[in-house]
């Protein structure tokens, strides 16, 4: 594969919701472009992330997409229609915009912020307390505790959802993000980010998302097009194969050290092979116990309660101790994750854990299986090899779709 | 620089909007002023209850004549406040925006002349340019009084958070409905600060009227002096005190309850 195929590979599994054509942003005085003739497709229904080094152009091309930075030349197409001269204003309800500082009006009520572009589009006012509150519960919040609240009144995380309704209020096909989550602590940020990706399961969004944090952009995007100066893309392609196949040194760089690691955040528990650990019944004899624990190659036995909830760790000197209940030895059940959880984050919890594995249980805490370092070691060899398969096959199918010389 | 009043009596508001108290404080905050007031002015009555007048004090201080001096004053005040702010307003909104701001060291230094020429100066100035009586006042008041509004007007429209109004300009709002929805209310406490210091320089300026033929409570103040009463100058003074206190009280209400919730 050529590298310039290989920084854009073809990927057109829907429909086409915004083009940009040699996108191109000048400022006068300045020797370089800002913008140096961007052109990418931003399929529908897609978070596609924009990264990039601190001033390599990714906030100027997301703000050029709405038109609040106006291209020098090149042409923007939303749904096939050529928006470039298009009324900007016009143009801009048509797309939620949310940025880092959110920019809530803090002389406007939490259900004002929200019903502002409804309004400039004259829905009527049943509709738009309809939308408001549906927004707010959308975003996790209780419409009739919120409503009539003023952004001072909120949180930061809080602020951050209201700015993320906001942005919804119209039902905009499209989204522009421009590091959402950047001035948030990194515990709210990853719930956010969490929620976000729940919520966009649900409206199915074109977003196009911009941060300067690879492992927010892994994270959150269905497809990265990571940007060199001037807006250049040095790779436009989805997350794993990003990581699994960089197309030259400065997409390497910019990953930085871990990709393997990095690529475990895009891994549920769910996606996996659980590990067999032995389990038995809290109220199970000794020997019982003892028994389960031959049976296996592991090194301990979770005792789970008559709801299979996690009890205690045991092992074969806590089963010598008879002085003491079973129940009373061992170790407590740590590093409990849930099928949700990422690989990665699973990996962090069994590192704390003293008993080398995390314990998955489902939502009613009943035990489902374990993490442990093997199943990390498996999923991460699939991961590559399915990456690298893919990239065969692709290869593959230029050279047979490459039209005849003769 | 910004304008903040700093008037007697009434805590100082601050040019970024501090929160209004809370009911109780607010009670107790607006009352004490006008107790304060009416105990002068029932002090003040007693004490001229209990002078001898003679034949010209008696004149000079008819009830007609103090009510007609005071109403004249209010009006004075008032109307030129009124100029002031639709002169004022305008102009600093013009002055923020990109295409017009080079013109701002034009009007700020005219405005900035205004007010540095004392205004016993500017009054005498107009009448002697333009004529004497109630309308040629109310010119000399403006144009005293115009800077701060003015320059309180321009602080306030640039102090606005620029993210917040980024956030407007890419949800759609047109130029005129980020200035209209967002600038103006969020620059009201700001501009109102101003509006006050205005005020009651006009209501202070106004006491010089009386010089330009243009009526007020000066024409009580300088009735006593020119006739050798202190009893009736010392009635004046504690009458115009009075009404510059009284009004900006008023202000000061005004203030509080014309300021967005939620700054």
């Amino acid at each position: 594969m050529t590298e310039a195929t290989k920084a854009q590979r073809a990927h057109s599994d829907g429909e086409v919701m915004i083009r940009l054509e040699k996108l191109e942003k000048r400022y006068p005085g300045q020797k370089q472009p800002a913008v140096s003739e961007l052109t990418m497709e931003i399929p529908e229904g897609e978070i596609v992330i924009l990264v990039g080094p601190s001033g390599c152009g990714k906030t100027t091309t997301l703000k050029m997409i709405n038109r609040v930075i106006e291209p020098t030349s090149g042409r923007i197409l939303l749904e096939g229609d050529d928006v470039t001269n298009a009324n900007p204003d016009k143009l801009r309800r048509r797309m939620g915009y949310v940025i880092q500082q959110i920019g809530l009006f803090p002389h406007m009520t939490i259900a004002q912020n929200i019903a502002l572009v409804p309004r400039l589009l004259e829905w009527d006012k049943r509709r738009i307390d309809l939308r408001v509150d549906e927004l707010l519960d959308l975003v996790g919040m209780d419409p009739s505790k919120y409503r009539n609240r003023y952004p001072k009144e909120l949180s930061g995380g809080q602020r951050q959802r209201v700015g993320v309704a906001r942005a919804l209020s119209a039902d905009p096909p499209v989204m522009l993000m421009d590091e959402p989550f950047g001035a948030i602590d990194p515990i709210t940020r990853d719930r956010l980010q969490n929620e976000f990706l729940r919520l966009q399961e649900e409206i199915k969004k074109t977003i196009v998302f911009v941060t300067h944090d690879i492992d927010e952009a892994i994270k959150m995007g269905d497809r990265i097009a990571i940007l060199r100066d001037e807006s250049r893309i040095a790779q436009y392609d989805k997350p794993e194969h990003i990581l699994s196949d960089p197309a030259d040194s400065f997409v390497e760089d910019f990953i930085g050290r871990g990709a393997s690691l990095k690529g475990l955040n895009l891994k549920r528990v769910r996606d996996v092979e659980l590990a067999d650990w032995p389990t038995a019944p809290q109220t199970a004899s000794r020997g019982e116990v003892l028994e389960a624990l031959r049976r296996s190659d592991q090194g301990a036995v979770l005792l789970l309660d008559e709801r299979r909830r996690p009890r205690r760790w045991v092992d074969a000197r806590d089963l010598d101790r008879t002085d003491k209940p079973l129940l009373e030895t061992g170790l407590p059940p740590e590093a409990i994750v849930r099928p949700a959880t990422t690989l990665l984050d699973a990996l962090n919890e069994m590192l704390k854990s003293r008993v080398a594995c995390a314990i998955v249980v489902d939502d009613s805490e009943a035990y489902q299986g374990a993490v442990d370092i093997d199943t990390i070691m498996e999923s991460i060899q699939s991961m590559r090899a399915a990456a690298r398969d893919e990239s065969r096959a692709l290869a593959g199918a230029e050279i047979r779709t490459r039209p005849d010389p003769s | 620089m910004a304008f903040v009043p700093e008037p007697a009596g009434v805590p100082q508001a601050a040019v970024t909007g501090v929160a209004a108290p809370r009911w109780p404080g607010r009670v107790a905050r607006y009352a004490t002023v006008p107790l304060l007031i009416t105990f002068a002015l029932i002090l003040l009555y007693i004490y001229l209850g209990a002078q001898e007048l003679d034949s010209i004090e008696a004149r000079l201080l008819t009830r007609e004549k103090i009510t007609a001096a005071a109403t004249r004053h209010l009006w004075l005040s008032t109307v030129s406040t009124f100029f002031v702010i639709a002169i004022a307003v305008p102009l600093g909104i013009m002055l923020t925006r990109p295409l017009t701001k080079r013109l701002t060291p034009l009007f700020l230094g005219l405005a900035n002349g205004g007010q540095t020429v004392p205004s016993i100066g500017v009054l005498v100035l107009f009448a002697l340019w333009f004529g004497i009586g109630f309308k040629y006042t109310i010119i000399a008041l403006v144009a005293y009084a115009i800077l701060p509004v003015l320059r309180n007007t321009m602080v306030g429209l640039e102090q606005v958070d620029p993210f917040i109004i980024e956030a407007g300009r890419g949800m759609g709002l047109t130029k005129l409905g980020v200035l209209t929805r967002l600038e103006l209310p969020l620059a009201v406490p700001v501009i109102l600060a101003g509006v006050r210091t205005a005020l009651i320089i006009n209501v202070g300026t106004a006491t010089l009227a009386t010089f330009v033929n243009g009526g007020g409570l000066g024409n009580i103040i300088n009735g006593g002096l020119t006739s050798g009463r202190d009893v009736v100058t010392f009635t004046g003074a504690v009458l115009t005190a009075a009404f510059a206190l009284f009004i900006d009280w008023l202000a000061g209400i005004a203030e509080d309850f014309l300021r967005p919730k939620g700054l």
